[in-house]
């Protein structure tokens, strides 16, 4: 039976006239030999790229990554070794490359691609462009750029056992954006600083309290506040009480990183402030508050995962060895924070960052009666880890090769978007092409003729310095825009440094915009301008800053269903279940339920990251990452 | 075939493996880390996948190849140095496959693979032979059934790619839950079978009643009977000369002579496809599946592939194929 349909396969392909497999002759060589292509991205995927390239007899390459290299990438990153951990991936990767051919000529750029070197002009030098990158903002930039050098763009990505390619061509195909990606998860900041329920609340809290207490300073530190938040709606204190706070930072300084003194504040004081604010535990349970000695002589009775060929980070630490953990981890940060001045990172691979917010997270947990985890698992939860090996990356690197190839033989016809499967499908098939390519969307706010989009927002709050970072930045993912209005042609935001600082400060409603309004924004380094049509809807306390929409019919209220998908509380235990998205391999896909696709076609307004009730950005399950079709 | 152990991995393993061990788990790498394979014909799908198995921690690689290097083997086969072309192709990749990953004990064996006894592969769970006759194939699969060793046999010609495995009987733990979202997540324990390659390729096409009763057989397969043909005859692989071309054309029509299968299911372009050499992206492709699958047979995870994967040259997609004689 199964049979059949392989037959299948060969006969369609056979019939169809135009169709020419690839046949790697002189001539072929020749066109890539003498072609110029741009690698984006030295990781995984970027790694297994740049061997095919040069071995196919690509010789003219360039790279780009800002990344270097870490242990937990050598085990698929194979152009690394550890004694390169430390330096530039992309400068270390056409090194080792080099060796396969020295006659390449590489160039490689230790850079951010979003950085305005790496303009139209600079993609226009190429035939055609390969991603091989990590995260959405990046995608989406090189997606533009592509868009708008009018050179074929190969976007792909691996998840653990799966991985896809698609080629993005202007007009030919879909581009990277054409289909609105569901927004990470975020959770409302009062959740976060007074009433976690999950683990990964107070996850978020501690990963908060690290860049309060070490992190360099950030002119938005106040957004990573961890104390308790009396100005929520539902405590029932007073909206405008004094500020009594030293910030955490200073007062943590003074107090020279003392762990007890930490603790007693963050885990004895702030939890009896919590306590005060009743309306908060009315139907809550509320939250105990720990003393350091007793905390410390607490071994509770953890229940360990039923394994026994455990890890040692997989075991549970029971409350006194979290309270060690926290006394240990803080010394250790202190020692980094004296050695570096400009303050420390977070990051997921150091060892006393980590212990940290695991033993934080931990600790706060205990006193909301949060079931804890291992530092394992808070690690995968922590860093948003997607699993990685090294064979998907080497499946879907050789198909984007195969896919560059044909694209340089002039067949983009024939580079339909592939699939690597975990298992075969029900016809047998593992690597799975699509039948044709996917057709733009004619209202995509990227791609199409005269992309617009509508923003609905309380104009008589939003200011506009969170318009700029929030709507243009954040989400619609421009790097220096420039904003004027349709209707007089005023320039609202500039990209020229200073020019429009004096509006910072204004709400949208103060600049005289009003429903309706129509704004034009542009971004010369990405080459992309998009009309903006604002509307003004007033926000409840559960709501994210503003909705957009490609299509203003969709911002009809339905702030119900908007609400349901995305307010953490209703989702139950499931958030807190294994969701990853990555910010540091290979992104993205795997297929999904038939029934979560289509709930996802008629959720194009997606909710945003509050900006003063201090939402965090979360990895979703990947599941509602992104959607394929097989 | 491996010995499930308790012997916990190092730190250093845990940091190096982390973002595998968070895909398939600890007992896999712990079965992984014990698991001794051999790779036999270091071309660059060998190389492919010594780099993936050496990647993925298995404990030992062991290379075998009598052949010395050819210019031919850069535009593929990354293991060897430019200036080591004209040495033995195994001994030749030793030093890169070894740099890999210091926790994998890495050999070379240059001998051919014909000299070796029986008894030399009962030191590995898995036997990987790449680009061998179908002879020798047979010889070594037979070898490896007798002992319980799981033989997986591949090759890539141009843009065509096929693997051969044959576990014998293979028990293994498969994760399922009713698709509910919270669903609860069970595990079962299933076993399947494989049938010998010899009785594979003995299948008798032209019989009416075999080729009735057996699972029609798809058009990759009758390109890789006459692949083996063309090595048994010329002890080599096609190149892209017009002699090789009409001899795999002659090869492929006795081949179908009197078997009830339309020939245009295997048009003369398929043998344009597979006669330029090693196309070094289809290494990668087909090295990492049959990679993949050596980590899940090791691993006893998962349900393994049929006994055929193929790579089809005309759309660049692969599938998986059961042909089993009835
Ligand atoms: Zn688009």
């Amino acid at each position: 039976m199964a049979s059949k349909d392989t037959e299948v396969i060969f006969k369609v392909n056979n019939n169809m006239t135009n169709t020419s497999p690839l046949i790697f002759n002189s001539e072929l060589k020749q066109v890539v030999n003498s072609s110029k292509v741009l690698v984006v991205g030295a990781g995984g995927i970027g790694c297994e790229l740049l061997k095919n390239l040069v071995l196919t007899g690509f010789e003219d390459i360039e790279v780009i990554d800002l990344d270097t290299i870490d242990v937990s990438n050598l085990n698929r990153q194979f152009l690394f070794q550890k004694k390169h951990v430390g330096k530039s991936k992309a400068e270390v990767a056409k090194q080792s490359v080099l060796q396969f051919n020295p006659n390449a000529k590489i160039i490689a750029h230790h850079a951010s691609v979003t950085s305005p070197d790496f303009g139209v002009g600079f993609i226009q030098k190429f035939n055609v462009v390969m991603n091989a990158l990590d995260n959405r903002v990046a995608r989406n930039h090189v997606n533009r750029l592509c868009l708008a050098a009018g050179v074929p763009l190969i976007e792909s990505g691996t998840s653990g056992y799966s991985g896809q390619v698609e080629l993005i061509v202007k007009k030919l195909t879909k581009c990277y954006e054409c289909d609105p990606k569901a927004n990470p998860k975020t959770f409302p900041g009062c959740t976060i600083r007074n009433t976690p329920s999950l683990l990964i609340h107070c996850i978020i809290w501690a990963k908060h309290l690290f860049n309060q207490l070490f992190g360099e300073h950030d002119p938005r530190e106040e957004d990573f506040d961890v104390s308790p938040d009396p100005t929520d709606a539902e405590s029932g204190g007073d909206p405008n009480p004094d500020v009594r706070r030293l910030s955490t930072r200073e007062w943590a300084k003074t107090v020279g990183y003392d762990p007890q003194q930490l603790f007693v504040k963050l885990f004895e004081d702030d939890i009896q402030y919590l306590l005060t604010l009743k309306g908060l535990w009315e139907d809550r349970r509320p939250p105990t508050p720990l003393k350091w000695n007793e905390a410390l002589e607490t071994v509770d009775n953890v229940l360990q995962p039923d394994n026994q060929n455990m890890l040692k980070d997989q075991k549970i630490w029971n409350l006194s060895e979290c309270v060690k953990m926290f006394q240990e981890s803080l010394s250790g940060l202190k020692k980094a924070l004296e050695e570096n001045n400009n303050g420390l990172d977070w990051d997921k691979d150091d060892k006393s960052s980590m212990d940290f917010v695991a033993s934080a997270a931990n600790i706060r947990a205990h006193i909301f009666g949060i079931p804890v985890k291992s530092r394992f698992d808070i690690k995968s939860m922590a860093g948003n880890i997607i699993p990685a090996i090294a064979t998907s990356n080497a499946v879907v690197a050789g198909l984007v090769v195969l896919n560059a190839i044909n694209v340089l033989r002039g067949k983009l016809d024939q580079c339909e978007s592939v699939y690597l499967r975990k298992a075969p499908n029900p016809r047998n098939i593992l690597i799975v092409r699509e039948k044709c390519l996917e057709q733009p969307n004619p209202k995509c706010c990227v791609c199409s003729e005269k992309p617009q989009v509508t923003i609905a927002t309380d104009l008589m709050k939003m200011k506009l310095k969170d318009f700029e970072s929030l709507v243009l930045k954040e989400k619609l993912n421009m790097i220096e825009p420039d904003v004027q209005r349709d209707s007089t042609g005023c320039v609202i935001i500039s990209s020229e440094e200073g020019e429009t600082d004096h509006n910072n400060d204004k709400t949208l409603k103060e600049l005289g915009i009003s429903d309706g309004t129509i704004l034009l924004a542009d971004d010369f380094v990405q080459n992309y301008q998009l009309k903006i049509i604002m509307a003004h809807r007033e926000l409840g306390r559960e709501d994210p800053p503003f909705f957009m929409a490609g299509d203003p019919s969709e911002l009809k209220p339905q702030k119900e269903e908007v609400k349901s998908d995305d307010h953490p509380e209703k989702n139950g235990d499931d958030t807190d279940e294994v969701n990853i998205i990555d910010d540091d391999d290979e992104l993205m896909i795997i297929e999904e339920e038939e029934e979560e696709s289509r709930k996802r076609k008629n959720e194009d307004i997606v909710p945003v990251p509050v900006k003063k009730r201090r939402t965090e950005e979360m990895p979703n399950n990947f599941e509602t990452n992104e959607t394929i079709h097989i | 075939m491996v010995e499930d152990t308790s012997t916990n991995l190092t730190e250093d393993e845990t940091e190096l493996y982390d973002r595998q061990i968070r895909l398939w788990g600890i007992e896999s790498q712990q079965r992984l880390r014990n698991a001794r394979v051999l790779v036999i014909g270091l071309d660059g799908l060998g190389a492919e996948i010594v780099k993936n198995l050496v990647l993925s921690g298995v404990k030992s690689v062991l290379m075998l190849d009598d052949k010395e290097s050819i210019p031919q083997d850069t535009s593929s086969q990354f293991l060897i140095p430019v200036d080591k072309v004209g040495q033995n192709r195994a001994e030749a990749s030793c030093q890169r496959a070894q740099n890999l990953n210091p926790l994998v004990s890495v050999q070379a064996d240059t001998h051919n693979v014909s000299e070796k006894s029986d008894d030399f592969f009962h030191d590995f769970e898995v036997v990987v032979s790449c680009s061998q006759d179908l002879a020798q194939n047979i010889r070594l699969d037979n070898i490896c059934r007798s002992r319980g060793i799981a033989f997986i046999a591949a090759g890539v010609y141009g843009t065509f790619g096929y693997i051969f495995y044959d576990y014998l009987e293979h028990t293994y733990s498969v994760e399922y839950s009713s698709g509910k979202k919270g669903a609860e997540v069970k595990t079962k324990i299933e076993t399947t079978s494989y049938p010998s390659m010899e009785s594979v390729f003995n299948i008798n096409l032209s019989d009416p009643e075999v080729i009735k009763s057996f699972i029609r057989p798809p058009p990759a397969f009758f390109i890789l009977k006459t692949l083996y043909k063309f090595r048994e005859e010329f002890k080599r692989d096609p190149t892209d000369s017009e002699e090789d071309f009409k001899a795999l054309l002659k090869y492929r029509d006795t081949l179908l002579d009197g078997v009830d299968y339309p020939k245009e299911n295997i048009p003369d372009v398929a043998f344009r496809c597979v006669a330029v050499g090693q196309l070094s992206p289809c290494c990668a492709i087909i090295g990492a599946v049959v990679s993949q699958e050596v980590i899940k047979v090791v691993s006893k995870k998962d349900e393994p592939h049929k006994n055929f994967f193929f790579f089809n040259p005309f759309n660049l997609s692969g599938f998986i194929q059961s042909i089993v004689p009835s």
